[in-house]
């Protein structure tokens, strides 16, 4: 965009330049400072040839063809203003006035919203002792129906206590009644389990009778004087004395055994 | 006979049971007998062969051996049958009741070797239910009385009650010098 500018202010200045190629007939139009004419007619009236301007004194010419010294004019309104504004007491005044009202405005602000923040808090404490009340009595009131009732069920029970003194021997009678039933019962299944162990021994001997029926009728067939002798033994098999010999026959086997062992090294 | 279990074999056998007639099963029977460890497992090696057999209708419990530990069982006499020791526990007794016999497994790394077969090495009325060995170790089931007494390496061993109430004994090792 300001090359732009620049462009078209160069463009302007080469028509303007081109427009006034031939010298100046007519004087400035506008007043010069007094220095600065006196430093012009001299140059002039002692110079032979005449003074060619530069292209960026020609630019200066044009944007500002009058010569007006605007750092000047800026100093200028300047101190005007601060002759004006800053040494007037009445601008002070309201300057500070205004200041004042503003930090008064800034502190109610502030205090009217800690002020809100505050009752807001105090209304979230005031509902918690509410609900913290009500939970109370609530509770209370469920501790006293409880109570109620268990007097009340006291009260019935000294009640039927004092009129009703023949249930209580009734009670003991029941007792001692389901005492003689858990007896009984007892008994009974000691009884049952009697009778199933008794019942597995005489499926047991069955088993062991027909077994040996059926070794004596071949011991029986083979008619051998051996194998008489062999069933003989196993049928006194539970003699006492008979079973006491075999122990120590396996114990003398057992110890014949170590000892051939032991004779054949190893 | 009534005997108290002190204790039990290493090596356990059962037999499912089963119905003669759908009215009548049979309960479970469990075997047990004596055992070594060969080679990391159980092996039965039985020198002298026997078996305590219990029946479940009669109380025993097989998920709780240690439960029988110490219970008085009624028994059968003992029986050689097909050439092994026999000893049927019927049904466990009240504690209180009078104990005949105990029930004790041994092994030799408790009580020492067993010097079974020689002269002496038992009390006359210890019954040798069932005897195993194999290398050295040993492992025996022994049906014996209050103050009966076995001969092992590390001396000789006495069953003495050790329970007030109740039926318990154990084998108590007692020098040879203090029984002469």
């Amino acid at each position: 965009m300001s090359r732009s500018v620049m462009v078209c202010a160069l463009l302007v200045g080469f028509v303007l330049s081109a427009a006034s190629c031939s010298p100046r007939t007519a004087p400035l139009s506008e007043p010069l400072p007094p220095r600065a004419r006196a430093e012009v007619v001299p140059l002039g009236a002692r110079s032979p040839y005449q003074h060619q301007d530069t292209w960026y004194e020609f630019i200066l010419k044009q944007l500002n063809p009058d010569n007006v010294d605007y750092g000047r004019w800026v100093e200028q309104q300047r101190h005007k203003l601060t002759e004006l504004l800053l040494k007037n007491p009445y601008f002070l005044y309201s300057f500070w006035i205004t200041v004042a009202l503003l930090v008064a405005t800034t502190v109610c602000a502030k205090q009217w919203v800690d002020h809100r923040r505050t009752t807001w808090i105090t209304a979230e404490m005031m509902a918690d002792l509410y609900n913290q009340d009500a939970y109370s009595r609530q509770i209370a009131q469920e501790a006293i129906e409880r109570f109620n009732q268990h007097i009340e069920r006291c009260n019935r029970v000294i009640e039927q206590g004092e009129t009703n003194s023949v249930a209580a021997a009734r009670d003991s009678e029941t007792e001692q009644l389901r005492t003689e039933l858990m007896r009984v019962a007892e008994e009974r299944d000691r009884a049952i389990r009697d009778r199933d162990v008794a019942r597995e021994e005489l499926r047991r001997k069955s088993e062991i009778l027909a077994d040996m029926s059926v070794r004596l009728d071949a011991a029986a067939g083979k008619a051998g004087a051996a194998g008489t002798a062999r069933t003989a033994s196993d049928v006194r098999g539970a003699d006492a004395r008979l079973v006491t010999h075999i122990n120590n026959l396996q114990e003398q086997l057992y110890s014949e055994r170590n000892n051939n062992r032991r004779l054949r090294g190893g | 006979m009534r005997v108290a279990v002190m204790g039990f074999g290493s090596v356990w056998r059962h037999r499912l049971g089963k119905g003669d007639a759908p009215s009548c099963p049979t309960r479970p029977v469990y075997y047990n007998t004596t055992g070594v460890l060969v080679h990391g497992n159980v092996r039965q090696r039985p020198q002298i062969c026997g078996y305590a057999r219990f029946d479940t209708i009669g109380g025993f419990d097989p998920n709780h051996p240690s439960k029988m530990i110490g219970r008085v069982f009624e028994c059968a006499e003992p029986t050689v049958w097909m050439g092994s020791n026999k000893l049927l526990f019927k049904r466990i007794l009240n504690t209180d009741e009078r104990t005949d016999r105990f029930l004790i497994a041994t092994n030799s790394r408790e009580v020492g070797q067993l010097a079974v077969g020689e002269q002496g090495w038992r009390s006359g009325e210890v019954w040798l239910l069932s005897f195993s060995e194999s290398a050295g170790q040993q492992e025996s089931m022994l049906l014996m009385s209050i103050g009966q007494w076995v001969h092992t390496s590390l001396g000789l061993h006495v069953l003495e009650a050790c329970g007030r109430n109740e039926p318990l004994a154990r084998l108590v090792l007692q020098t040879e010098r203090e029984e002469a």
